[in-house]
């Protein structure tokens, strides 16, 4: 497997845009053509090499290292092969990602997997807002792919989302599902206000109770849902530690709504959780 | 050819091609997972009549299910792919959608994509939820004992049907113990199901019959009892003759069971086993030919 290292050499004074850096975009380029390559850099365009050490050679792994909060854009629009990255990226790390995987070791800034269409998308660290939303103009979220956070999240995790995964590990800000569509969103720490505020289908998974329930959304009892197992089985094959997790899902209490949007959405609760009134 | 004193006949077994499905039933223990299976394959031992051949495959572990839960994988074979279909959605539908904590996916990556929770969502009258995990779309259908979970597509592959060998023995009582030793070695063969009750048929047919009506009637060349009365095909000493017929994903999976079937058919002392045959028409109806003699080599 080849794989191309590009470290950040020089911090980009601005926003850096890396959308143009993916294994396929790459496929077959010499270093020196990389380094000529020219990346957009706040109001003006500079050549790679000002700003990245090349090593390596272009193939299914690319390595960004060293990135830091200007660097936007990480691995947007990726269809195949691995992004590694280090370090601190800033926003929309993945958008419009339709297959392959980012791995990231540091915190990401805001919209990670924004308007996703597939792959996986794993943050071994902390997400800002807008984890899975909409591209800016669009109406609909992520629609297809995963998404992990091992750390925490921002706001309106899953907006507007229509199909896929995003899974939590720590807590999420307010909002999380804000007028979801559908797919599935799984917060493992504390979820903040108004979870799954307009959400018209799909399901948001909960290991701790809100403070408070939403209004509209309406209780229907306790169950060991077949559907539970199967996430978790198809987890296994992503991470099977975090597969683990989900058991404590097994028995969840149910709670249906958003009722102001057609009540096909539903909030689970953990066994655990859900005792803790 | 002698196999343990017991005459392997110089003919082979005549199959045909057949559409097929394999389905995984999974439900909260064993015992809910084999009564949603039994009754999903019940009526189904030839496609004469019952629209399908349908068994039991074999018992899954639960890490061998989709979700985690004990199952049985089980087979689904009809003559065409439009028929198929129709017996996945009645079977499925009538059987095991109504068998308590019971789920069904799809048991095979590859061939044609067909229906299975397609169509049966409808039950949910509009509350059914959809959920796509990676590359797999199913459906959760609420039911009075919390869901029924249903792959959306299942997939049809190119397969075998009428895969056979025939047990002549001494008598009834040496003809069942060899089927039912035969059986048992046959249901650790992946890919194959034996349709009939116990795997075992005892009314083996021919193409046609005297009545117009009827597309298949007995087999007198092999019936005991008119050996006085027609041209039989056996000796003065075979009291009893009893087939097992065996429906395969791929010729490899019927070879492997006809041998293992056999064999065990032929093992052990006093046995009562006096001859293996197979039933065909000649070799001029179906394109399948398994030679007894050179799957025993």
């Amino acid at each position: 497997m080849t794989r191309l290292e590009l470290t950040l050499a020089t911090a980009p004074v601005g926003a850096l845009d890396l959308s143009p850096l993916t294994p396929h975009a790459l496929a077959g380029m010499t270093a020196d053509q990389i380094r000529r390559l020219r990346l957009r850099h706040g109001t003006r365009s500079t050549p790679l090499g000002d700003l990245f050490a090349v090593n390596g050679t272009a193939g299914d792994v690319l390595a960004l290292r060293g990135l830091t909060s200007g660097c936007l854009r990480a691995g947007a629009g990726l269809e195949s092969g691995t992004v590694e990255v280090t370090g601190n990226p800033g926003d929309e790390l993945g958008r419009d990602m339709r297959g392959g995987s980012i791995q990231v070791r540091g915190n990401v800034g805001d919209g990670v997997g924004l308007g996703m269409q597939g792959g996986l998308i794993r943050v071994n660290g902390s997400a800002g807002d807008r984890i899975g939303g909409m591209l800016p103009g669009a109406t609909r979220g992520m629609n297809e792919g995963t998404i992990i956070i091992t750390g925490d999240a921002g706001e309106r995790v899953g907006e507007r989302m229509r199909r896929g995964l995003i899974v939590v590990c720590g807590d999420t800000g307010g909002y999380t599902g804000d007028r979801m569509l559908a797919g599935t969103i799984i917060v493992l720490g504390a979820c903040g206000p108004h979870a799954g505020a307009g959400m018209r289908r799909g399901s948001l998974l909960l290991s701790e109770r809100p403070a408070t329930m939403p209004a509209t959304f309406n209780p229907c009892g306790a169950f060991a849902l077949t559907f539970v197992p199967l996430l978790a089985q198809h987890l296994a094959g992503i991470d099977r530690r975090l597969a683990r997790r989900i058991g404590d899902f097994a028995r969840a209490e149910r709670w249906c709504g958003d009722m102001a949007y057609g009540g096909k959405g539903e909030i689970l609760l953990a066994a655990a959780a859900a005792g803790a009134r | 050819m002698k196999i343990n004193g017991v005459s392997i006949d110089d003919t082979f077994a005549e199959a045909f091609p057949m559409k097929a499905t394999r389905l995984v039933v999974t439900a909260y223990n064993e015992t809910w997972a084999e009564h949603a299976a039994r009754a999903m394959t019940g009526f189904a031992t030839s496609v004469i009549a019952c629209g399908c051949e349908a068994g039991i495959e074999r018992p899954l572990k639960p890490n061998e299910t989709p979700d985690g839960r004990p199952g049985l994988a089980v087979l689904l074979f009809t003559m065409s792919n439009k028929e198929l279909g129709k017996q996945i959605q009645n079977r499925v539908g009538q059987c095991v959608l109504t068998s308590p904590t019971s789920a069904c996916f799809a048991g095979l990556d590859d061939g044609d994509p067909m229906p299975l929770g397609k169509n049966l969502r409808y039950f949910g009258d509009g509350h059914q939820i959809a959920k796509k995990l990676g590359d797999k779309r199913y459906w959760r259908v609420p039911v009075m004992d919390g869901e029924f979970v249903c792959e959306e597509m299942t997939r049809v592959v190119k397969a075998i049907g009428g895969g056979n060998f025939l047990i002549l023995a001494r008598d009834q009582a040496a003809a069942l113990a060899a089927a039912e030793r035969a059986i048992a070695a046959m249901q650790t063969v992946p890919g194959v199901i034996m349709p009939f009750p116990g795997g075992v048929v005892r009314s083996g047919s021919k193409v046609g019959s005297k009545y117009k009506t009827l597309p298949a009637s007995t087999n007198h060349l092999f019936c005991p009892t008119l050996r006085g009365a027609v041209k039989s095909e056996l000796s003065d000493d075979v009291g009893a003759v009893l087939e097992i017929v065996i429906d395969g994903l791929d010729t490899a999976s019927i070879d492997e069971a006809t041998r293992v079937g056999i064999r065990a058919a032929c093992r052990g002392r006093n046995h009562g086993v006096l001859r293996i045959s197979a039933g065909n028409y000649g070799g001029n109806l179906g394109p399948y030919h398994f030679k007894l003699r050179d799957i025993l080599k």
